[in-house]
């Protein structure tokens, strides 16, 4: 038996030569295919959380030790105070959701719009907000939700995102590790250059992503699967393993880690 | 896991004093309504002086090893005694201590030692739970000027086989 | 942190005094040596081979421009233990092996890390004198 033929949205079978009237022809509605580039189809395609994460301050680091094993990690440590909910953002609105999370309290220079944002939630002004995107508006936290450090147990892994630390304007060396010139052998002037960014006549020109000069650091940072060591809800703090981007004060994003949620 | 919602206290915050005088011929300038913020964690104790204080208490319950650290103990460590690290698992070790390497609960001993005509160099964390005690087995006739030694490394100043001198000692 | 070209002193009773890298085997990401690591080497100085050893006593001496394989058991360089505890002795040195990992002497004459019993050493550490 042949099977029916999808020709422009339409369904039909031809049994028989025959001549058939457009108007005879049968229609079937199908729903358009989701393209890939829609923001439909890259919510399909994206990685997203299962649960909102935490926004933290970075405090330092600390030397931590394993009691059982005597092993030794410098860790960091990430301040937990006055986290909660502020809003949720949903397909329908505002087309994508998410969680919006605040940190800290801060009255100070707020604008009236914010005061009244913070007054519609419930809760006090905040000096951060942040937002976790998530795959479903059932994953969503009702609005005033206190999120405290033991929201992550110990030993699981997470994501921390920072804002590194700004250099300025920095060589080719220091940003991008090129080996300079030489100390000598008629080089004047130039030891620290980058040397040639290109061709002759062919391209004439100079590729773009050519590695150069320029400002380096203060970028978004995410250092991933950080083994968590310490979290005191009561006292309002995580200890992760390793480093984070970012000075001292600075605020970061903690999340579950990525890989952990991957199947 | 979550906390459910908290009940909050309304207060009045004054609206900016400009606008109140803009506002002033008209309506009246509309109060914003702000929340109490959340208790203070830790009685406002800073979260770093926290955490090492706790840390301290964990690793170091009784106080031995900051005591042995301390700077204003009489009967402090410093560099030029010659210590044995008793640990719990592994055997203990014996060595003249040439730096001291403060860095709270990261702080180090650097011991030298010459064990079969060789110079072994340890560095050991003091406050390791693997680490038991530091006994200070001898302290010199007169203490060096300074407190990193490394300038002793293969000179006439150097440390001998200090375990074979230790041993002669107790026996006597 | 031993190298093609690294000279490295021996501490077996194999006859070799001095030996020079001439090839660090294994895969690792910086390419050089460390405790525990095996390396090919070339004998540089070796004690002169008495008339009267024969035989058997042979198979267990080197000389002079022999190549064979060496084992580090301490270098300069410091090594970090997880327990966050650091080792560094005063010189590098090595105890020659055989093919099959075993040592080529019949003693050895002082101190070697205790690294080596990760790596299934554990011939050399019963021959050690002291192990740290």
């Amino acid at each position: 038996m042949r099977l029916p033929q999808l020709l422009y949205g339409r369904i039909f079978m031809r049994t028989k030569a025959m001549l058939t009237s457009p108007a005879s022809i049968p229609f079937l509605e199908t729903s358009a295919p989701v393209l890939k580039k829609s923001p439909e189809g890259k919510r399909l395609v994206r990685e997203f959380l299962t649960r909102p994460g935490l926004i933290g301050v970075k405090r330092g680091m600390v030397s931590f030790y394993n009691e059982a094993t005597g092993e030794k990690y410098p860790a960091t440590v990430l301040e937990i105070d006055q986290v909660e909910v502020v809003h949720n953002k949903t397909l329908s609105k505002d087309g994508y959701i998410a969680a919006q999370v605040g940190y800290g309290f801060k009255v100070k220079n707020q604008t009236k719009s914010l005061l009244g944002h913070y007054a519609t939630a419930k809760v006090s002004p905040k000096e951060k907000l942040v937002e976790f995107q998530l795959r479903e508006e059932s994953q969503l936290l009702p609005v005033g939700t206190q999120l405290k450090a033991d929201l992550f147990e110990i030993g699981q892994l997470v994501d921390v995102q920072g804002v590194t630390k700004g250099k300025g304007f920095a060589g080719v060396m220091k940003r991008w590790g090129f080996s300079g010139l030489p100390a000598s052998h008629g080089v004047s002037l130039a030891h620290r250059s980058a040397g040639s960014t290109g061709q002759n006549t062919s391209p004439a020109r100079v590729l773009p992503g050519k590695k150069m000069a320029g400002r380096m650091g203060a970028i978004h940072n995410t250092i991933k699967n950080l083994e968590v060591l310490d979290c005191s809800a009561e006292n309002g703090y995580i200890v992760v393993k390793g480093h984070v981007s970012g000075p001292k004060g600075s605020y970061v994003k903690i999340q579950d880690a990525k890989s952990t949620l991957r199947p | 896991m979550f906390n459910p919602l908290r009940i909050v206290n309304r207060i009045c915050v004054k609206a900016p004093l400009q606008l109140q005088r803009f506002q002033s011929g008209l309506a009246p300038a509309k109060k914003m309504v702000v929340y109490e913020p959340l208790p203070k964690l830790r009685q406002g104790k800073s979260l770093m002086l926290y955490i090492k204080e706790a840390q301290y208490k964990k690793f170091d319950p009784n106080g031995t090893k900051r005591k042995i650290l301390d700077k204003s103990n009489p009967e402090k460590l410093r560099s030029g005694d010659v210590v044995r690290i008793v640990y719990k698992e592994q055997s203990p070790v014996v060595g003249a201590v040439i730096a001291i390497n403060k860095s709270g609960l990261g702080t180090s001993l650097l011991l030298r030692n010459m064990i079969t005509g060789v110079g072994v160099e340890f560095h050991v964390p003091v406050f390791s739970p693997m680490v038991e005690r530091i006994d200070i087995v001898r302290r010199p006739a007169k203490y060096k000027g300074r407190t990193k030694h490394y300038y002793i490394r293969n000179t006439r100043l150097d440390v001998g086989d200090l375990e074979s001198s230790i041993g002669v000692k107790r026996k006597v | 942190m031993l190298i093609l070209k690294s000279m490295i002193n021996v501490i077996d009773n194999s006859g070799a005094q001095i030996v020079e890298c001439i090839k660090v085997l294994g895969k690792r990401p910086k390419g050089f040596a460390s405790i525990g690591d095996k390396v090919v080497v070339v004998v540089q100085k070796a004690k002169p081979i008495q008339p009267g050893v024969t035989g058997n006593a042979l198979s267990h001496r080197v000389k002079k421009g022999d190549i064979c394989r060496a084992v580090i058991v301490r270098t300069k360089k410091h090594q970090i233990r997880p327990d966050g505890s650091v080792i560094r002795f005063d010189d590098n040195a090595c105890v020659l092996i055989n093919k099959n990992d075993e040592p080529i002497g019949t003693r050895i004459s002082s101190v070697v890390a205790k690294e080596l019993k990760e790596k299934n050493m554990n011939k050399i550490l019963s021959l050690a004198p002291k192990v740290v």
